[in-house]
């Protein structure tokens, strides 16, 4: 069987039994979109590293525990999204405390070249989206970037799927007032608290 | 439900994710009100900028420093299966193997004092050495690692397979039975690939590779850095030729 034509759950079947190219195949196959998952999270280059690094070394480690029946890239975009989360909470409570300085690290951010904006417009979506809170952010990078639909975004999480919905109601709401498709709500102040 | 319930069904409205029964009831609820109306729009315009955002991908440089990483921190798990040391194509291997040749490096490094890593061999060379190291000498040259901010503590973790096993509770490990599988045979053949193994790294300045002595014995050694979230180490480890077998581990905080 060809490498394309193997299924994750070849891959896993024949790492357990001990052949050190499938996990290798596994990795390729899975490290570019665990690493945008986490680079949209983190906002960072090397954070987003950090987190794909951590991803494969669990996988790699937790493989043999792994419910077979389940999807492996279900189980690998909670991993990526756990650990990221983390990163970007841990960032967001050390540095941030105003809205300014969110913009700030949005703005700060490194990224290799490729990731420049084609176009200003772009830049100002990305900016937008790195001023979500963390949770905001995870349902709409999941969802709206990765394609997942509600349930496959409540498996990542560990949440129901009534809270994917609010939350990616309430997130997408934030980003259309920052990116002015509606008024911004008089009064409100720039919230970074955790929304249900 | 009230009127404006209808408000917080938008976006699952849009992704389809509604049930029939409250998808008909939002149908019907549209044409008479101008804030869903609007909500909807603003919503569909969102989208439509998410949308144009630029597909993320790792480049090139980053893959191949992360595969080596990978490979690292992979091997340091203990492990008793044979596992290949990092995911390099055999066809790779093979050309690298071809391109390069031990022998016909040139001169050995000075004798005496050991050598300091220093702006690491940016090519994808292996220097040879008749330095013969211990373990406080490997770690010495370790030490002089310059590093891009002032050194943050002079703490060494050395880590032999016996600290390994005082050390596991204390989060880090370190797997001394690693076991390569060459698929050359012969001495100088599997030590080649083990060298060539770890070489894919080897155009970042940050690593650097020699094969010298330790402890009287023919080794491969492989200086590298390791940037982590909150910290960077320096580590370098010692690998025994004829297997990979690591000899030798330790690492500095930086």
């Amino acid at each position: 069987m060809s490498e394309q034509d193997a299924s994750d759950a070849d891959l896993i079947g024949r790492h357990l039994a001990g052949e050190g190219r499938a996990f290798d195949e596994i990795v390729s196959r899975h490290r570019n979109r665990v690493y945008a998952i986490a680079f949209r999270i983190c906002n960072r280059h090397e954070d987003a590293l950090d987190v794909t690094q951590d991803v494969f070394v669990t996988a790699y480690r937790k493989l043999s525990s792994f419910r077979q029946e389940a999807q492996l890239t279900t189980w690998l975009h909670r991993l990526a999204v756990n650990a990221a989360l983390d990163l970007a909470r841990k960032r967001s409570r050390r540095d941030h405390r105003s809205l300014e300085a969110a913009e700030q690290l949005a703005d700060d951010a490194p990224g290799p070249d490729e990731y420049a904006a084609a176009s200003v417009r772009a830049a100002e979506v990305q900016r937008a989206l790195a001023r979500l809170s963390p949770d905001h952010r995870a349902v709409v990078v999941l969802h709206d970037l990765h394609d997942l639909d509600y349930a496959e975004v409540a498996a990542a999480l560990g949440i129901p799927v009534g809270t994917v919905k609010s939350r990616l109601h309430r997130a997408r709401l934030e980003l259309a007032r920052s990116l002015k498709h509606l008024e911004p709500i008089e009064g409100e102040p720039p919230s970074k608290v955790e929304k249900p | 439900m009230n009127a404006h319930e209808e408000l917080e069904l938008l976006s699952a409205f849009l992704d389809g994710e509604l049930t029939d029964a409250e998808r008909l009831r939002v149908d019907a609820h549209l044409p008479g009100c101008a804030e869903c109306r609007a909500t909807l729009d603003a919503l569909r315009a969102t989208l439509g900028d998410l949308g144009s955002l630029p597909r993320i991908e790792m480049d090139e440089t980053s893959v191949s420093r992360f595969d080596t990483h990978l490979a690292v921190r992979r091997s340091r798990r203990p492990s008793t299966s044979r596992v290949w040391f990092s995911g390099a194509a055999a066809a790779a291997i093979i050309g690298l193997i071809a391109s390069f040749a031990i022998l016909r490096h040139p001169a050995f490094a000075p004798e005496g004092a050991p050598k300091a890593l220093g702006a690491a061999a940016g090519s994808s060379g292996i220097e040879t050495s008749d330095t013969d190291y211990t373990a406080a000498s490997a770690r010495a040259a370790l030490g002089e690692y310059p590093s891009k901010d002032t050194f943050a503590t002079g703490h060494y973790d050395a880590l032999t397979a016996e600290d390994a096993q005082a050390e596991s509770g204390a989060g880090t490990t370190f797997g001394a039975t690693r076991q390569y599988a060459p698929a050359a045979t012969g001495a100088d053949a599997r030590f080649r690939e083990c060298a060539t193994s770890v070489e894919r790294g080897a155009d970042l300045q940050t690593v650097r590779y020699l094969i010298a002595r330790f402890n009287g014995e023919r080794a491969f050694f492989l200086f590298y850095l390791a940037p982590a979230q909150n910290a960077t180490r320096a580590e370098v480890w010692v690998l025994r030729p004829s297997d990979c077998f690591t000899l030798y581990f330790a690492q500095r905080k930086l």
